[in-house]
């Protein structure tokens, strides 16, 4: 798992790549917690992402969580087809962030 | 009993036909899910069915696919050349046996053997038993749904176990609804990412008991808490659209209790916003309530349409008779109708033209009845090419088109013998080899292509190859041989064409087992003929050939032209006319006995009905002579008067009249009299052969 962390009017875009499972969960939240600390919100692309498991996905909702008590801004700016899949098979395609109508 | 039999039989085939076409479409694309549920489908039927009638031996060698099948729905087997043959020749195989005709046990023994050698090793043979008795039985039993609250322990992911998959196994169970729930997964700060904090509300609608369930959970029953109720069973046919309220599936689930839930519902709101204004209950759990209330909604819906929509199943003789009734009908209010006009009495007349409108109608629905789509027809042909090519070393594909266009039933079953003998004479003649197909740079695979549409009051049915087209010169070379044209004779393509259908006609030096001898062609003229139908050819050298068919919609009515001689009523058939001309004595004496008229500047031939069906009396001054094309030709028909336009009932002429020569049948008129349906192209020829009296 890599991510790029780039800063575009305030907010922190995460570019995501490769697996985004329970192994590398932690260092991810803990980079989530920096961007809601440090910008005006998170913009997560998950474009890139090969694996996501449920801590994974379960690490978003967190960070939506997180964002939205702290007034931030959190969206999914797309996703790659294994994420659909998972997004699918565990019953988020309802969940506001993943809907394609949602995504910037 | 035996009259249950009879129908079982006849669905029997009819399954066989639906599963043979699958499996050629499912060898196309091998791996297509629902094709696969598509084969798997009749043949549960069939056995099934088979068990209940007596068929024992059906049953049990129709389990020995199933089983096979069903690991072929499971990825653990695929599907290739060998099983589909196989296939094939199971169903070969339970044709025989439905039909009681002798069965080869020892090839029985082999097909199941083959199929039984297909089963990898470690799903031999509890645990295929095992799969079928959970989940495929489904289709006997009534449907059942079930609210399942799945709430795995946070550490339930550092036992290694995966609620996903526990999910995908609940969703091959049935209709499902996933509804997943956040409310404990907590900020970013307080995350323990090995944690599941996630939980799950399944709406599961199946036909599997809830053990089936409850397996899907054996190996974390300790890791989660987990409840399964039955929400909702399949009962009466009526459509209950109202499924529980909101808030009685909330207090049912026990996301709110009853008092709270009371006090809700004394507001004016909604009580799905008041819940969630109010904290009451976490909107994830409205949520999820909302999705079960659409989930039972929606099942109830497709529970219903199913039950109305169901067919049932009628003795085409039961059609027969109705269509006759019809047709009686239709004369009888074509008498009142000529009545209430003589009497001028406007109420009468109003009356009878109420009866027409819905005579009209009740012949419209009737006609509608006795419609099928072609489709049924065409996918046969599917087995007839796979087997041809094989046999003939070429690969050939069929491609149909259309399917969906409607004809009448009694079309539909004669259709059958003259698209098999233009299907085999395009596989046989038409499409080249291999090995011709490449040096002509086309694909080596060979394509037939059926299609239908509609065009006004007829169908149009094509058969076209891709091959090498037909040999005008060959053709020609052999016409002349046969004395049919002078070799001389300046003639397009278009008029060469139809000499194959000339008996006996081939220009294939080699005889095939399957074509060649010259007889397939003019089969198919008259069958076509006999539908009151017409034949065209196309054909490009070293591009191919269509056959286009035109056929009427159906048999059981026609527009016709009636005519009069003396007192006598003829129908022509409509389709055919193309003018009225006079003819008068003087034209008579100018012709000289030749039967022939000058149509603006052009020969026409005429036959006069008077002679042909020798009725009485004398011929008027000025006689009519109605101007048809037959088979290509123009010739014309004289009688005393044309009446007119004349939609017709047909009605057979009966066992005693069968080989009456020159009619198709008859019709009975508003008052009652006989008119007979002019058969032109028999006419034609019984003139030409010199054989005027009928």
């Amino acid at each position: 798992m890599s991510f790029i962390r780039e800063e575009k009017n305030g907010n922190a875009i995460f570019h995501m790549k490769g697996a985004m499972t329970v192994y590398e969960a932690v260092s991810i939240r803990d980079a989530f917690i920096e961007g809601l600390e440090a910008f005006n919100g998170v913009i997560l692309d998950l474009k890139k992402v090969t694996k996501l498991d449920i801590p994974g996905i379960q690490l978003i909702v967190s960070a939506k969580k997180t964002a939205e008590k702290r007034k931030k801004a959190f969206t999914v700016s797309g996703f790659s087809d294994s994420v659909a899949e998972t997004v699918f098979r565990t019953g988020f395609e309802q969940y506001a962030i993943f809907e394609k109508d949602n995504q910037i | 009993m035996e009259k249950q039999i009879n129908v079982y039989r006849e669905e029997t085939h009819e399954l066989l036909a639906e599963l043979e076409s699958s499996i050629l479409e499912l060898e196309e694309s091998s791996g297509d899910a629902e094709l696969i549920d598509r084969v798997f489908r009749p043949m549960h039927t069939i056995k099934g069915s088979a068990a209940m009638f007596g068929f024992e031996n059906i049953s049990d060698f129709t389990h020995h696919i199933e089983t096979v099948f069903d690991l072929v729905r499971d990825r653990k087997v695929i599907v290739d050349k060998k099983l589909v043959d196989l296939t094939l020749a199971a169903c070969d195989q339970i044709k025989r046996m439905i039909n009681k005709k002798e069965i080869d046990q020892e090839e029985v023994d082999e097909i199941k053997d083959a199929f039984r050698q297909m089963i990898p090793h470690e799903d031999l043979p509890e645990k295929t038993s095992f799969v079928s008795a959970h989940r495929h039985t489904g289709e006997e039993l009534s449907k059942v749904s079930y609210r399942i609250r799945f709430r795995p322990h946070p550490s339930i992911l550092k036992s290694g176990a995966n609620p996903m998959l526990l999910l995908d196994e609940l969703r091959e169970l049935g209709d499902c609804s996933v509804i997943v729930q956040v409310p404990k997964v907590p900020d970013l700060e307080s995350l323990n990412p090995e944690n599941c904090q996630i939980y799950w509300d399944v709406i599961l609608t199946t036909a599997c008991d809830m053990n089936a369930i409850k397996d899907i959970f054996i190996f974390v029953e300790d890791q989660c808490e987990l409840t399964i109720d039955v929400i909702d069973e399949e009962g009466g046919l009526e459509y209950e659209d109202d499924y529980k309220r909101l808030g009685e599936i909330l207090s049912e689930r026990g996301d709110i209790n009853t008092h709270d839930l009371k006090t809700a519902l004394g507001s004016q709101k909604r009580v799905g916003q008041l819940l969630v204004e109010t904290k009451m209950v976490a909107p994830d759990a409205i949520e999820s309530a909302l999705v079960e209330q659409q989930h039972i909604k929606r099942m109830r819906r497709a529970r219903y349409e199913a039950a109305t929509e169901s067919s049932i199943r009628v003795a085409s003789e039961k059609l027969d008779g109705l269509v006759d009734l019809v047709g009686e009908l239709v004369t009888v209010q074509a008498h009142l109708m000529q009545k209430a006009a003589i009497q001028e009495d406007a109420e009468l007349l109003s009356i009878a033209e109420e009866v027409e409108r819905l005579t009209g109608a009740l012949r419209e629905n009737t006609m509608g009845i006795r419609m099928l789509p072609v489709g049924t027809t065409f996918n046969k042909f599917k087995r007839v090419v796979r087997d041809l090519s094989a046999e003939l070393g070429k690969d050939v594909a069929l491609v149909t088109e259309g399917g969906e266009t409607e004809l009448d039933k009694t079309v539909i079953e004669r259709l059958g013998d003259p698209l098999v003998h233009i299907i085999r004479n395009c596989i046989d003649h038409g499409i080249e080899t291999h090995e011709l197909r490449r040096q002509a740079g086309k694909p080596s695979r060979g394509t037939v292509t059926l299609s239908a549409e509609h065009s006004g009051a007829h169908v149009l049915i094509s058969i076209s190859d891709d091959g090498k087209g037909l040999d005008t010169q060959a053709i020609r070379i052999k016409a002349v041989e046969k004395g049919l044209i002078s070799p001389d004779a300046d003639m397009s393509d278009s008029d060469i064409f139809p000499f194959i259908f000339t008996p006996g006609f081939s220009t294939v030096e080699n005889v095939s087992d399957l074509s060649g001898r010259g007889v397939g062609m003019d089969v198919v003229k008259r069958g076509i003929d006999g539908l009151r139908g017409s034949v065209e050819i196309r054909s490009e050298k070293g591009k191919g050939t269509a056959i286009i068919l035109k056929l009427p919609l159906t048999l059981a009515i026609i527009d016709g032209l009636m005519v009069k001689i003396s007192s006598d009523h003829y129908v022509i058939p409509l389709s055919a006319v193309e003018e009225c001309i006079e003819l008068t004595q003087q034209d008579v004496q100018n012709d000289h006995g030749r039967h022939i008229v000058n149509l603006r500047g052009k020969i026409v031939p005429y036959l006069r009905l008077r002679e042909l069906f020798m009725s009485e009396g004398e011929s008027p001054a000025i006689e009519m002579i109605v101007i048809t094309e037959v088979n290509g030709d123009r010739i014309g028909f004289v009688a005393d008067r044309v009446l007119g336009e004349h939609q017709t009932v047909i009605k057979g002429l009966g066992r005693a009249y069968k080989n009456a020569k020159g009619v198709s049948g008859a019709t009975i008129l508003g008052d009652g009299t006989v008119a007979l349906i002019l058969d032109l192209p028999d006419l034609v020829h019984l003139s030409e052969s010199d054989n005027r009296k009928l």
